[in-house]
């Protein structure tokens, strides 16, 4: 019988470059090789079996996005980063439940080698709705590389991706297209006034 | 805003200007409130965009976490139901009709080279028509593109190959005007350019315009390229 051998960090962190349903097998094994241990940890610090759930899924974002940005070195292992990411989550969110602000403060501190993801949700889903709307309007490649580039893409991969000569071409194409969204968002003085006064968690 | 300013505003937002340059700017900042608001609205509509995918991809993330038993057994339940419904339901499925975009990638063969003769590649064409030729369609644009610069060439046959090869790149939009424009000049590329065209709107979705322009293709009797394909493809469409 044939030994089925686990994907090396180095081979999960090429998987999640590349997308597609390789990307999907590294989450599905990286879910299922931390989820538990990390659900646990929250269960056991006070969190509910759906706070748990929602950390675990935060922290597994966070963790590709800058993966996939090459905000991640490789400095530790995938498990050990994913867990501090959950971990300085859980703080965060506990802290916000029982309004202990040093304690989270503290923590934060801690933790501050592990600061680089951004872990955000939007506080006013229909400005995301609306947002879309506008996405929509853009012609299809932009529309493409602002997706790729809002999914924390780097110019390299958003380049192979989209069949471009090199990263700087990706970096061009970006910087038009979201040009044009900022001019469309200019154009509407209400979506403008609210996303200057979103506030993410 | 000027271009400059864009530029600037989106190299410190995006953390690409080193420390000094970072610093120039946000003196700059301090006393041009114009400027400031400027980059409010860049940093307000780019995080608004990265909320909303990260909630995508925890969405995504959370459907991925769903067991696995579950799904073979909704699996399950589907395939006895189908067994159970029968025929009529398999003969619905199998005839669903393909997205407009499925049908031009079934439809979607690369106009044959009439360049070259697949000799040495001495020359921009060669390097093109070879690369086009392995399907390299990337490389092949942009020898075409050399090409198109340079005034090198049947211009016809340069715009036809190109717009091609952004077919096959996936970048309708690109093509679809410029074969239309190569479509609408009477020459011996008309003919292909038309159907290319066909495909590249049934690409961008665009079936309503795709089924009017092979409509007309098709009302042309001296149209002998690719014309079976074309009444295939109508009545696929119908």
């Amino acid at each position: 019988m044939l030994k089925v051998l686990s994907p090396s960090d180095h081979q999960l962190i090429d998987m999640i470059k590349k997308g597609g349903a390789g990307e999907e097998r590294a989450i599905r094994h990286l879910l299922k090789r931390n989820g538990e241990m990390i659900k646990t940890f929250i269960r056991k610090n006070n969190g509910s079996a759906e706070e748990a759930e929602e950390v675990l899924y935060d922290a597994i974002t966070s963790m590709l996005f800058n993966i996939r940005s090459g905000k991640f070195e490789g400095q530790s292992s995938l498990s050990t980063y994913l867990f501090a990411i959950a971990k300085r989550r859980w703080y965060k969110v506990f802290a916000k439940r029982t309004n202990h602000e040093q304690q989270h403060q503290d923590w934060s501190e801690t933790l501050e080698q592990h600061e680089a993801f951004e872990d955000r949700s939007l506080v006013q889903a229909e400005t995301g709705s609306i947002l879309a709307d506008l996405l929509a309007r853009l012609h299809q490649g932009c529309r493409e590389v602002i997706t790729f580039w809002s999914q924390h893409y780097s110019m390299d991969e958003i380049a192979k991706a989209m069949g471009y000569k090199n990263s700087q071409v990706a970096m061009n194409k970006k910087s038009n297209c979201f040009k044009q969204l900022l001019m469309m968002v200019n154009d509407n003085p209400q979506l403008r006034a609210t996303l200057a006064e979103l506030r993410y968690t | 805003m000027t271009e400059d300013v864009y530029h600037q505003i989106e190299r410190y937002a995006d953390g690409l200007m080193d420390r000094e340059e970072a610093s120039d700017f946000e003196a700059r900042l301090a006393q041009e409130p114009e400027l400031m608001e400027s980059l409010k609205h860049y940093r307000n509509t780019r995080d608004a965009l990265r909320a909303g995918a990260f909630q995508a991809e925890k969405h995504r993330i959370r459907q991925l976490d769903q067991p696995q038993t579950r799904m073979n057994s909704q699996m399950l339940v589907r395939i006895a139901a189908v067994l159970v419904i029968g025929f009529p339901i398999l003969m619905f499925l199998l005839l669903q009709r393909p997205t407009g975009a499925e049908l031009a990638e079934e439809y979607f063969e690369p106009y044959p080279d009439r360049v070259t003769t697949m000799a040495a590649e001495s020359t921009t064409w060669e390097k093109a028509m070879s690369a086009y030729n392995r399907e390299a369609y990337t490389q092949a644009l942009e020898e075409l593109n050399t090409l198109e610069k340079q005034r090198i060439g049947d211009a016809g046959l340069v715009t036809l190959y190109s717009s091609i090869c952004l077919l096959a790149l996936d970048s309708c939009e690109q093509a679809l005007p410029k074969l239309q424009s190569l479509s609408a000049q009477s020459s011996n590329l008309s003919e292909a350019a038309q159907w290319y065209a066909i495909l590249a709107a049934l690409e961008c979705d665009k079936t309503g315009d795709a089924m009017q322009m092979l409509e007309q293709y098709l009302n042309q009797p001296e149209v002998k390229f690719n014309r079976s394909k074309a009444e295939e493809l109508l009545e696929a469409l119908n």
